[in-house]
């Protein structure tokens, strides 16, 4: 007996369905390497004659996919859709618009930094190479200069955290750490720090770099959770934590 | 004379324009954005321009494009899992090897055992060990499940945004877990059996041999994946 339809069989086909189709194709393409980073994508005219759709729906696909950090467009003559990897500030902006519609709260970021930060200052004890701390003294310096010239910035802050980032020598630390800073330098949640809480910045830095050319893990991180939760919410994490991360085991050195 | 405007620039302007009427209050989720043809006018701008704006918007998880009759763009929060996406192609795509993120895995998953002991609701205690039964079930070592039960230990923290990075953060891995366990077949046994210890020391409130479990859990993890 022959079978009615059932209702649903099908999905109705949209324009927006199949741009995002197409940008998942090429998602895919991307990520398993099939399209190697630098590559230039084929021509939109090329594009919608592979996918047999139009110009327009293969223009969506290709904003979708600049919006989630996967291609680059270059105007002029040499120009086109070239392959990226999305960079940790791309995360850091989806992460910064949660909060602007509540999705997550700054807390659920500073405490979640809280938690990798004290990885990440435990690693740099034990991998930071001679470049690294060279590298940290020479901003402290200019960070000290800044501070009495009343120029410092917060981008100085944050470019201590990525160096210690980078002394973990982890490429995935390095890239969280990013993510942490342009999620939250586009949040006011420290907008009220003023002169002293400028200074007191530059103070914990010095003490966590000095631990750090001691290789003195247990102190950096004490130093680090200190600095992290000066005036959050949070301060009763800190001892749970350092508990924690003194009962693991050393981390290797890993030469990289 | 002039600095040729690229079109990439004007719909960058468009999107911090509605971000800013989203920041500001004026739009809020489920509002709908005036049409296609309303920006324009009110923009100043081509139609190439704002229908550029507004699939990066949807990219970004900020509007929602709804076809037919009461159709158009409503504005919506961005899903976790778009972090989360984006994250993994990140580590992805910056070659960021197995060992690196399995550092990272045990960092973010040891340092949230405080916090789901702390946190856990009944239900979330319950979703724990229901995974584990549905894992005892299962006729052979399912690693989805093994991910949903990490994802499930994250969202005991009642923290989003640590939930969203354990999340993130087992994409990169899954493909040498996959190569891990076709050399070492019982691997996944033990691991289901740390999965039970786990949650019943959650459930215990027990953070301290909820960390020693799963230190050995992840550390063997790490020892395969190097």
């Amino acid at each position: 007996m022959a079978r009615e339809p059932q209702p649903g069989l099908f999905a109705p086909v949209s324009v927006a369905r199949a741009s995002s189709s197409i940008a998942d194709q090429i998602r895919e393409a991307i990520v398993t390497g099939r399209i190697e980073q630098g590559a230039r994508l084929p021509p939109e005219r090329e594009l919608a004659e592979q996918f047999g759709v139009s110009r327009v729906t293969v223009r969506d696909a290709l904003r979708a996919l600049e919006a989630m950090g996967l291609i680059e467009v270059r105007v002029g003559a040499r120009g086109g859709a070239f392959v990226t990897a999305p960079t940790g500030s791309i995360v850091g902006q989806t992460m910064s618009d949660m909060m602007m519609m509540s999705v997550v709260t700054p807390e659920d970021i500073v405490e979640a930094r809280l938690v990798v930060e004290l990885g990440t200052v435990t690693l740099a004890c034990a991998r930071a190479t001679d470049e690294d701390i060279a590298a940290l003294r020479d901003l402290a310096e200019r960070s000290e200069a800044a501070l009495t010239a009343k120029t410092y910035t917060r981008e100085l802050s944050w470019d201590f955290h990525a160096l210690v980032a980078k002394a973990a020598h982890n490429g995935a630390i390095e890239g969280l750490t990013s993510s942490f800073r342009s999620s939250l330098s586009l949040h006011p949640i420290r907008t009220r720090e003023g002169a002293r809480a400028h200074s007191l910045t530059v103070n914990e830095h010095a003490s966590i770099l000095l631990a750090i050319t001691k290789r003195d893990g247990a102190t950096a991180r004490r130093e680090m959770a200190k600095h992290l939760l000066r005036g959050t919410n949070l301060e009763k994490r800190e001892s749970e934590l350092l508990e924690l991360w003194a009962a693991q085991p050393s981390p290797s050195r890993r030469a990289k | 004379m002039f600095e040729p405007v690229s079109t990439g620039r004007v719909s960058g302007e468009i999107v911090g324009r509605i971000k800013a009427a989203i920041r500001a209050g004026a739009l809020a989720p489920g509002d709908q954005l005036p049409a296609e043809r309303d920006l324009t006018k009110q923009l100043g701008v081509s139609r190439v321009s704002v229908r550029d704006a507004l699939r990066m918007l949807e990219a970004n998880g900020l509007i929602e494009v709804r076809v037919g009759a009461r159709g158009g763009a409503f504005v919506t929060a961005p899903a976790p899992q778009l972090v989360g996406e984006s994250l993994a192609d990140m580590l992805l795509l910056a070659d960021v090897g197995a060992a690196d993120v399995t550092e990272v895995r045990m960092i973010f998953e040891l340092g949230l055992l405080e916090l789901a002991c702390e946190r856990a609701t009944e239900p979330d205690v319950a979703a724990l060990h229901e995974i584990c039964d549905r894992a005892d079930a299962a006729p052979e070592y399912d690693p989805a499940l093994s991910a949903e039960f990490h994802t499930m230990l994250a969202r005991c923290t009642h923290n989003e945004a640590l939930a969203l990075f354990a999340l993130a953060l087992q994409a990169p891995l899954a493909s040498s877990l996959q190569r891990a366990r076709a050399a070492d077949p019982q691997a996944g046994r033990v691991g289901a059996l740390e999965h039970r210890a786990i949650a019943v020391a959650i459930g215990a409130r027990d953070a301290e041999t909820a960390r020693r479990i799963m230190a050995e859990h992840l550390g063997r993890t790490a020892s395969r994946v190097q």
